[in-house]
């Protein structure tokens, strides 16, 4: 152990370590305020939303100002100590850390922090006590040596006024929504049960058939309508009473239209009086002012299966216009069909709860649990034929398809022709290349024009000179040899066989 | 505990290594003109005590350069020229009938080239993969085995393989074993534009250059132990830990580049190899301790032939060197922070 150059190391690692200390504490309050800021925003927020939703539907809902300011800036402040608290309140910093600095800074090739690891040794081989001479020689460079520390703000003033910004902007959105209020002036009011109850604001002592919500306007006109179901409905004498009731409260808010007028303009008063006006208690008037909030996509399946009565549905059911499901549910369907059989969603969302429990009942009836025969999963495939199915490639590189590229190349020279080859081996002044000892190049068709036939025309002028290589005597006998050879042959025309023999 | 004595003793040992690392240079640069790095690394990794691959196409001075290395050097110097037809038994040694003086015969054992100090396999990649794995014990164990003879070789032992990355037809790629023991593998690049005209004085000229034997096999076994005892701070060797792991897909250091293209990454022998080969440059550079500008210099040519590059990352162009590249790049030394 060598305490005079640790000493040493220390004086001028110390102040270092120190500034960067101070550095980092600041840097984690930074870090620790930078999470809270943004969380400014998040009562607000909230309160808007829940001011929003609750005012659509008639509640009342507000909260004094200072409560909302105090939660606003409570939340901050607390995750601001959590982080804090987390991040705990001594740093300590490695002198390892600011000597590896140095040496970066000066240059010195970690001369510096291995000295510092050496001088710790209790027993230093002669290679680390000359690695410790060896940066004795340069601490005194090393003492010019400072680090600039840049100072980060704790605060981003531009990141507080913005969310401070938007957080002032939710509450006063908040504070001036509207409160929504019906058509037959009801105010909705959170009782103590956590239920709503709807207060009317001149009728509270007028009879409970007198405040139910208006009616939905109805798509389907009356005209079409079986005569059997508006026989039906008109057989309902005590829903007629409640029916007359309705007309009666709606021509009190005046709109205008007398009783008879509303009963022939094709909405169906007397099917929905008879099915929602039956029991109307208050619990249901506000599910049904809550079911007018929900987007019409929702609300469009509901209404389609609302609309339709008890009797309208046994009436559909004998004059045959039910639809077959029993198909899609057979237990002994096959691969494609199952495969097949895709069923949109939304059908099945109107279709699954009736029949899940219809389902249990049945499992229920045959005395015991019984094999669900509602998963629609595909078989499990048991094709053995070779291969992946029609030629499809492996459905995963599970090794099972025999050794990669890499390997498959090792041990078998690489002579196969037509085969294009990556080289393996790339190096940097040449790199590898893909050889193709065989090239296959598709034909393609090319469109041209085509040309109108004409006759030819005779020659404008001369066609000058003709080009003729001008032969030796020697060349001129062999063409002569030549052209005698050939004519001699076409005379004693012959012809050889496939036995060798020569017919004349 | 160690005394100013001891620090000089070790001061005086890395000077004498540097001094000798200096003169085998000197005499290898008498006959090759430029490949400074690639000399560095072949020196580095004879006298860490490892192997090296070195590749280039045909013409750049590879087969020179070992043979030039073995007669700078007084050591063993053996060559192999590596065929598709070569055997086992050619390059370990067989059993020979010899006739007796006296009538009779005898089995007796003829060594290969093999064994030797400083073996040349050129153009190791044209052998059969039976003959290319008849070097992974030599290589690892420093041993031979014959049927049932085992023969140990002698020290320094070194492999200084040469291939050529281009005409790949007919050849037998090293397996990843059989790379794993090579210290480094060093791409043979062409000379620099000046460097032309020494090469066409040198070897076109009537006078011929006689290499001097500067140093000897001991001699580089002395060093070896120098080497060794260079230590490591905690620092350094962190550092060739994360680079290595840097290169194992799915790894807490590998990068993109890593997880997508890499196949297989460095084995606990590429940290083996990055240290020793950190060793030899600290000294070269007159330091008494590993830094990690060492392994950072040294990383390439020691990871480059241990990363396997898969079919997606060869498909999208992506080397062995532009991994490890990435890999210098992405991981950081630590800082103690």
């Amino acid at each position: 152990m060598d305490p005079t150059l640790r000493q040493r190391l220390g004086e001028i690692v110390e102040p270092i370590a120190m500034r960067h200390g101070l550095a980092r504490a600041r840097e984690q309050r930074a870090t620790a305020i930078r999470s809270a800021i943004p969380l400014l925003i998040v009562v607000p927020a909230v309160y808007a939303i829940a001011a929003l939703v609750l005012r659509s539907v008639g509640v009342d809902f507000s909260l004094p100002i200072w409560l909302v300011v105090l939660l606003t800036l409570a939340l901050p402040a607390l995750v601001y100590a959590i982080v804090r608290a987390g991040q705990g309140s001594h740093v300590h910093v490695d002198r390892r850390h600011v000597l590896s600095r140095l040496d970066d800074a000066l240059g010195l090739s970690d001369r510096m922090t291995a000295a510092w690891e050496f001088t710790n040794e209790a027993h230093p081989t002669p290679m680390m006590q000359a690695a410790i001479e060896d940066a004795r020689t340069r601490v005194e460079a090393a003492r010019a040596f400072r680090v600039d520390e840049t100072a980060v703000p704790l605060v981003d003033p531009a990141l507080v006024s913005r969310y401070g910004a938007l957080a002032i902007v939710l509450v006063i959105v908040a504070a001036l929504l509207p409160l929504h209020t019906r058509d037959d002036g009801v105010v909705v009011v959170p009782n103590g049960d956590g239920e709503v109850t709807d207060v009317a604001k001149d009728e509270r002592d007028a009879p409970i058939a007198s405040i139910l919500p208006p009616e939905r306007p109805r798509e389907e006109p009356r005209a079409e309508r079986p005569r059997s179901e508006s026989a039906s409905d008109s057989k309902r004498g005590d829903e007629g009473v409640t029916e007359k009731t309705q007309k009666q409260s709606r021509g009190s808010e005046g709109t205008g239209k007398s009783s008879a007028a509303q009963s022939t303009t094709g909405q169906s008063a007397g099917e929905g009086a008879s099915t929602e006006a039956a029991q109307p208690t208050k619990g249901e008037n506000a599910k049904k002012s809550e079911k007018k909030l929900k987007p019409p996509k929702d609300q469009a399946p509901k209404r389609k299966k609302s609309k339709k009565p008890e009797g309208d549905k046994k009436s559909v059911a004998t004059t045959g216009q039910g639809k077959g499901k029993g198909s899609s549910r057979s237990p002994t369907a096959s691969e494609w069909s199952s495969k097949d059989q895709s069923v949109a969603e939304d059908e099945e969302e109107l279709e699954d709860e009736d029949e899940v429990d219809d389902e249990d009942d049945e499992s229920e009836a045959r005395g015991g649990l019984q094999p669900s025969l509602r998963q629609r999963k595909p078989p499990v495939n048991r094709d053995l034929s070779i291969g992946f199915g029609g030629g499809k490639p492996p459905p995963s590189a599970n090794g099972r398809g025999g050794p990669g590229l890499p390997k498959k190349q090792r041990g078998v020279a690489q002579l196969v022709l037509g085969i294009p080859y990556p080289d393996q081996i790339t190096g940097k002044p040449n790199k590898g290349r893909t050889k193709v000892t065989q090239e296959r190049i598709d034909p393609q068709a090319q469109d041209a024009a085509p040309l109108d036939a004409m006759s030819r025309l005779p020659r404008s002028s001369n066609l000058g000179p003709l080009s003729r290589p001008v032969l030796l005597p020697w060349m001129q006998d062999v063409v002569r040899s030549y052209g005698l050879s050939i004519a001699n042959a076409t005379t004693t025309a012959t012809k050889e066989n496939d036995n060798g023999n020569v017919d004349r | 505990m160690a005394t100013s004595t001891d620090s000089r003793v070790a001061e005086k040992e890395a000077g004498e290594f540097r001094a000798v690392h200096s003169k085998i240079k000197a005499e290898v640069q008498r006959f090759i003109v430029g490949q400074e790095n690639v000399i560095d690394a072949a020196l580095t990794a004879l006298f860490a005590g490892g192997h090296v691959m070195l590749e280039g196409v045909p013409g750049l001075g590879k087969t020179m350069l070992v043979r030039a290395i073995g007669e700078a050097v007084d050591i063993h110097f053996s060559r192999i020229q590596f065929t598709p037809d070569l055997m086992p038994a050619d390059i370990q040694g067989t059993n020979v009938l010899i006739e007796l003086e006296g009538g009779g015969h005898e089995l007796r054992f003829q060594q290969g080239p093999l064994v030797s100090n400083l073996v040349l396999a050129d153009e190791i990649n044209r052998a059969t993969p039976r003959t290319q794995s008849a070097l992974l014990e030599a290589m690892q164990e420093k041993q031979i085995s014959v049927s049932n003879r085992v023969i140990k070789l002698d020290e320094p032992y070194c492999v200084m393989a040469t291939q050529n990355p281009v005409e790949q037809e007919g050849t037998y790629p090293l397996p990843e074993a059989q790379l794993d023991r090579f210290l480094m593998k060093v791409l043979v690049g062409y000379p620099k534009l000046d460097e032309y005209d020494a090469i066409v004085d040198r070897t076109t000229g009537a006078s011929e250059v006689e290499i001097q034997k500067v140093s000897s096999g001991a001699e580089i076994l002395r060093f070896r132990k120098v080497i060794r005892s260079v230590p490591v701070p905690e620092r350094a060797k962190k550092y060739a830990v994360r680079l290595v792991v840097g290169t194992q897909p799915k790894s807490d250091y590998a990068c993109d580049v890593v997880n997508e293209s890499v196949s297989l990454g460095a084995s606990p022998r590429g940290v083996q190899g990055l240290m020793l080969a950190a060793k030899v440059r600290a000294l070269l550079e007159g330091r008494f301790a590993v830094s990690v500008d060492d392994v950072k210099a040294v990383a390439l040519p020691v990871l480059r032939h241990r990363v396997l590059v898969n079919f997606h990352g060869m498909s999208e162009g992506v080397t062995a060197d532009d991994v490890v590249h990435a890999v210098l790049q992405h991981v950081e030394a630590p800082n103690f922070d």
